[in-house]
């Protein structure tokens, strides 16, 4: 008597043995990426895609999207909305409905953050020469005159027919929202142009599209806040899905008589947040990962801590020093080495 | 021996099957490991200025006595880039760069991090066949 005496058998348990070692393989094995980077809204901006027929193209369109967007939003821009607005809008600026859409998203997060979060903060930045050529440590007197210029509540949308209205020496600046605005932008386009497996970093605002390839997330690292070119080699994270975004003092800062000026300014004192080093964001969209992690920094641990428990997909990894960090309970199921 | 005598051709056409796929399911991932660990080669320095790849350097040449050394033109002028023993840093900025953010990063030794100069749209990092990393949140 034999084991398997069929012929059939035996060809059949080997056609299912071939084709399945090839499966398996075949989803294990590494793609190609096709990768683009390119110097925009002030910093680089790297576009990754899977490398498949029309990605190039795919690419090169996402980067004029962005490039249009950061134009339109960019208060140093002559032409753009946004100086229209600061120009104008004290007689009201119509603008276009993503425009409105941006600010009454800006005046949500005013609201949940306490004013922590004030796109309004412009008058004050520009006091501290942030954006400028030359920083300065202002006068007191000079930072309460100005803050006198500054709060949301004080600007007037109307979403009917699409006005945006300042009081006269109010001035906005959408630098802690417009860049995870751009970047969910580049990846609309992407994904209009059939590419299902993405990443974007801009400047470290990160949104991905489906994993890098089939059972391998896209790997994040977080910066150390004292070490430029140090990541957390402990809390490496994967995505399949979602946006991170950092804001930390180490960014753009100027030093005076050995005291550490960053560009975080907290709107309702006119002066530096300065209860962590940094503040990471995991959120659905970019948009929302880049206002949180501003908002968050500037809230301070405690009151950071609590929103980012009540908002539904967000999570949070706050660094106060290096021996003092707090990750949300969602924040650690992302980590991938632990 | 006895067992042979109850096996078909076909039998053993199976086992011999089996026992194939079975040995390149244990050889197959240990030799794709073992060539990750030693390819040394397909480690780069990258440098970029503008939106333009301007040099490729293979990091096995940088282990030597002496740095290499590369001169790299951008809109603010020549920034200096140090490559030694498997590390890479921005040396000198142009003076004409405010801040010079790029030459406080120092050395860089692993794919992940990047030395990026805004002022003068320069770019480093080093890139690996497979980077574990794909992105710096920073």
């Amino acid at each position: 008597m034999a084991f398997l005496v069929n012929k059939k058998y035996v060809i059949i348990t080997i056609i299912i043995l071939t084709v399945s070692t090839f499966l398996f393989y075949n989803s294990k094995k590494r793609v190609e990426i096709y990768s683009e980077s390119e110097f925009l809204m002030d910093t680089l901006v790297t576009i990754k895609v899977k490398d498949q027929s029309g990605a190039k193209e795919a690419v090169a369109q996402s980067f004029t999207v962005m490039k249009k967007w950061a134009e339109r939003l960019d208060r140093h821009d002559e032409n753009s909305a946004i100086t229209s607005i600061n120009k104008y809008g004290s007689k009201g600026v119509q603008v276009a409905s993503e425009i409105i859409y941006l600010f009454s998203a800006a005046g949500k997060y005013y609201r949940l953050s306490n004013g922590a979060f004030d796109i309004t903060i412009a008058p004050l930045l520009d006091l501290w020469g942030f954006g400028q050529q030359e920083q300065t440590v202002p006068l007191r007197e000079e930072v309460n005159k100005t803050l006198a210029r500054v709060g949301f509540s004080k600007l007037l949308i109307n979403q009917k027919n699409n006005f945006v209205y300042l009081k006269p020496d109010m001035k906005v600046d959408l630098g802690g929202m417009a860049k995870g605005f751009i970047v969910d932008k580049g990846i609309s386009s992407l994904e209009d142009s059939g590419i299902k497996s993405a990443f974007i970093n801009a400047g470290g605002n990160i949104r991905v599209l489906g994993s890098k390839y089939t059972g391998r997330p896209w790997h994040v690292g977080i910066r150390k806040p004292g070490q430029e070119g140090e990541i957390f080699t402990d809390y490496i994270i994967g995505m399949e899905e979602g946006s991170v975004a950092t804001s930390g003092d180490y960014e753009r800062y100027f030093t005076y008589n050995g005291k550490r000026y960053s560009h975080l300014l907290d709107p309702r004192t006119g002066y530096q947040a300065r209860d962590m080093q940094a503040v990471t964001i995991f959120a659905p969209d970019a948009f929302t990962a880049d206002i949180l992690s501003t908002a968050i920094f500037i809230m301070g641990r405690e009151e950071g801590q609590k929103l980012i428990n009540e908002l539904t997909g967000v999570e949070g990894f706050i660094v106060r020093d290096e021996s003092d960090i707090w990750l949300s309970e969602g924040f650690k199921d992302l980590v991938i080495n632990q | 021996m006895k067992l042979m005598k109850y096996l078909t051709l076909y039998d053993k056409i199976l086992i011999i099957f089996v026992i194939a796929v079975s040995l390149t399911a244990i050889i197959f991932p240990i030799i794709y490991q073992w060539n990750t660990v030693n390819n040394k080669t397909d480690v780069y320095i990258m440098i970029q200025s503008g939106n333009e790849i301007v040099r490729k350097i293979d990091v096995s040449r940088t282990y030597s006595k002496e740095p290499t050394y590369i001169k790299v033109k951008g809109p603010l002028g020549i920034s200096l880039i140090e490559a030694h023993n498997g590390k890479v840093r921005l040396k000198k900025a142009p003076e004409a760069d405010p801040l010079k953010i790029c030459e406080k990063t120092g050395w860089i030794s692993e794919a992940g991090p990047r030395i990026i100069c805004v002022p003068n749209k320069i770019t480093v990092w080093i890139e690996t066949g497979e980077n574990d990393i794909d992105g710096i949140s920073r």
